[in-house]
């Protein structure tokens, strides 16, 4: 177009006869136009290849930062909850807040005044940090959305402060404090879970990563991504258990001890009390021993609350009718060793007593005198069958399995086999004493205890339910009634008597073992424990206390023990609403939970 | 524009290698003729393409606009998502810290509260349950049917 419009006036202002010298003229003013354009799309095209291929990213990110206004983080993990749906543990936000005396638009000591009652920090203290550097000061660490938004609206003579900068940042958090810490366990101040359910199910806890999404994509994803870990554990009866327990140890200066409640059909978990416990909000304040749940990683010789499984043993086999007598001499020799019953000194022999007298009496001679009938060689296989030597498999962290002697040693001396049969010389945890008797309780099955119900979504739907394994037979319903009448014969007329609950059938059996020493043998130290099952007639819960070391020469299973399971046995029987047996209609049997 | 400089640069000196008289010369062909029919055709072609161009340039304006628009109404809503999603977390955790601080104050001996035990409650067995009355059986207690009241004015 340009070069036919030069050409135009070219031919208008000279004459033709010259028209031979217009090409090259022409020529060269239409090479400079093409010349001229074409830089200037290279240029251009340059320019465009400058901004979107080398500098892309970084302009996209600027842009970015410049249109985001800064939002809250997203939670890193799962809420957990009870059976109810009360929040055990959650995420919140805290804000750090960092000090940038150089932005200050007001003077600085008027700054540290202002600021100095809401982080609860001496004026002085404050000023001086802040006249440390220039900016990037920190100067408060886990403070609540309530105190940042006081220093938000912070106003002084001079309008607002500016250099003050809150980033705000997720942080795990544990309402009901103390009371499930042992189970649990706590994340730190990096995210990292240190120990129980936190770190046992890390994976599962955890939200899906949200990456480097958009801001709004990332929220809509978050906002469909809802759901809750939801135990078994009842908030109420765990704060009934912890509070009850506490208050024993406490009254018999004992080291420790553990409540557990738990439905002998399904292995759930009603409540897991233990003390020593601490405050996971604060777990840097805590001794690092109350970190483990005892009662799932320490083994104890579980003494006479073991007797019952050894009645069963004996009865599943054969050896024995509930009907039988045994001789009940007060003190019996094995090789070199002499085992007394509890009571020798004041009773002495009782002569021929009944299977059930000699779990009411807990009588160890008769209990030896039983399990001398059966070969020890069985009698190791029973308790291999039974898994003493293995744990209980609930789902949490660092179960400790029970350790028993070997079978050649077992075999060979005469006194193991009449030590285990009123429950010393092996050890165990007090989770798989629990599921012992509980498989004593619901008929003979071997169930596994747990925790975890479900990971429940936001409408209330199961999105994960941990796989259950099968519970073994190890015990028929009739053995299982049968040490069950015992074991109420037990609370209703013998040593646990402690733990009757007017109107409700109990069974139970106390236990008083000796701790054997460090060096080998036994000290002073005792261990107290009752088990309990509520009805003893249709059994539905099992509750075992154990206090180790209670101070103080009357504390047994059933001065110490017994009487802790009868406060939690009354606060379950409410809270489930089990009438009394007087008033207890018919009733479907509880169904086993897959 | 190439088309154009071909023209100019490469069909004017061949006249002169022909002849070497410069009345031999002819100027160079300017205006390109063309027949009416397709002077027409590139006229409604013209047409057309200016209509589109205008349309496009309409139809990227409209879509500027509302890309913008849409834009400002997505922050705005994602800020009030933001908003909502910080105030459920915080109330979530009010009401855990509330539960659990009134579950501690009910444990404290000045509160006069004791732990549940069975003597202190009534046990009710749930009652049988009732037939389910349908709501035409429960209105025809008052109306009988097909009969209607006029409607009361207050």
């Amino acid at each position: 177009m340009a070069s036919l419009s030069s050409a135009r006036s070219l031919r208008r202002r000279r004459p033709a006869s010259l028209a031979h010298a217009n090409p090259a003229g022409a020529k060269g003013r239409i090479v400079l136009v093409w010349a001229l354009l074409m830089l200037a799309i290279v240029t251009l095209a340059g320019r465009l290849v400058w901004l979107q291929v080398v500098q892309g990213e970084t302009l996209a990110d600027r842009a970015r930062a410049q249109r985001q206004i800064p939002s809250q983080p997203f939670p890193q993990r799962y809420p957990i909850s009870d059976r109810q749906g009360n929040l055990l543990a959650l995420d919140r936000t805290v804000y750090t807040l960092y000090g940038h005396p150089q932005l200050f638009n007001q003077p600085l000591p008027a700054v540290a005044t202002a600021l100095g009652p809401i982080l609860h920090q001496p004026v002085a203290a404050l000023a001086a940090t802040l006249g440390q550097r220039p900016t990037g000061i920190r100067l408060a660490n886990q403070l609540t959305p309530e105190v940042a938004t006081l220093i938000r609206q912070l106003r002084l003579e001079d309008g607002p402060v500016n250099g003050l900068e809150l980033v705000p940042q997720q942080q795990r958090f544990y309402p009901q404090q103390e009371l499930f810490a042992p189970i649990l366990g706590f994340v730190n101040w990096d995210g990292e879970p240190q120990a129980g359910l936190e770190m046992a199910q890390a994976d599962r806890l955890r939200r899906p990563d949200l990456g480097p999404r958009d801001r709004l994509e990332a929220m809509t994803a978050f906002q469909s991504d809802q759901a809750t870990l939801k135990l078994t554990l009842d908030s109420r009866l765990q704060r009934v258990a912890q509070q009850a327990l506490a208050a024993v140890v406490e009254t018999h200066q004992a080291k420790r001890g553990t409540v557990m409640v738990m439905e002998v059909h399904s292995g759930a978990m009603l409540a897991l009390a233990t003390v020593p416990t601490y405050n996971p909000n604060q777990y840097y304040q805590a001794d690092m021993a109350a970190f483990k749940n005892w009662a799932i990683s320490d083994l104890y010789e579980p003494g006479s609350t073991f007797k019952p499984i050894n009645i069963a043993i004996a009865l599943e086999s054969g050896l024995i009718s509930p009907a039988e007598r045994v001789e009940d001499s007060g003190q019996i020799r094995i090789g070199r060793w002499t085992i007394k019953n509890h009571d020798y000194a004041t009773v002495g022999a009782r002569g021929p007593i009944s299977i059930t007298d000699v779990l009411k009496y807990s009588s160890n001679v008769g209990m030896v005198r039983i399990m001398q009938k059966l070969s020890p060689a069985s009698y190791f296989d029973w308790l291999t069958k039974l898994g003493l030597n293995r744990p209980s498999g609930i789902d949490l962290p660092n179960e400790s399995a029970g350790h028993m002697k070997d079978r050649q040693e077992f075999m060979r001396s005469k006194v193991e086999p009449a030590t285990t049969a009123f429950g010393q010389g092996f050890s165990l945890t007090p989770i798989k004493l629990l599921q012992l008797q509980a498989a004593l309780a619901n008929g003979g099955k071997l169930v596994t205890p747990y925790l975890i119900d479900s990971l429940v979504g936001a409408t209330g739907d199961s999105l994960w339910v941990p796989d259950r394994p099968p519970a073994p037979r190890v015990f028929s319903p009739q053995t299982s009634q049968q040490v069950m009448t015992m074991m109420a014969a037990v609370v209703d007329e013998g040593t646990g008597s402690p733990a009757q609950v007017a109107g409700y059938r109990i069974g139970g059996k106390t236990g008083t073992a000796q701790k054997a020493n460090p060096s080998g043998g036994y000290g002073r130290g005792r261990i107290t424990s009752f088990v309990g099952v509520l009805p003893s007639d249709r059994p539905r819960y099992a509750v075992l206390a154990v206090i180790d070391e209670p101070q103080g020469d009357n504390a047994y299973g059933s001065t110490v023990a017994a009487p802790l399971v009868k406060q939690v046995m009354e606060s379950l029987v409410v809270l489930q609403g089990m009438p009394p047996a007087s008033t207890d209609q018919p009733e479907e049997p509880p169904t086993p939970r897959p | 524009m190439s088309l154009a400089l071909k023209s100019s640069s490469f069909e004017s000196p061949q006249p002169q290698r022909r002849s070497t008289s410069p009345r031999a010369t002819r100027p160079i062909p300017l205006q390109p003729r063309l027949d009416p029919l397709a002077l027409a055709r590139l006229q409604g072609l013209q047409r057309v393409s200016s209509v589109l161009a205008t349309t496009t340039l309409a139809l990227s304006l409209l879509s500027y606009g509302a890309s913008v628009y849409i834009d400002q109404r997505v922050e705005q809503a994602a800020q009030r998502l933001s908003e909502l999603q910080h105030s459920q977390q915080q109330m979530a955790t009010f009401n855990a810290v509330l539960k659990s601080q009134m579950a501690a104050q009910a444990q404290l001996p000045t509160s006069g509260l004791q732990p549940p035990k069975p003597e202190a409650v009534v046990f009710l067995a749930p009652a049988t349950p009732r037939p389910v009355t349908t709501a035409v059986t429960q209105a025809s207690k008052f109306l009988p049917l097909g009969q209607s009241r006029p409607p009361l004015g207050y």
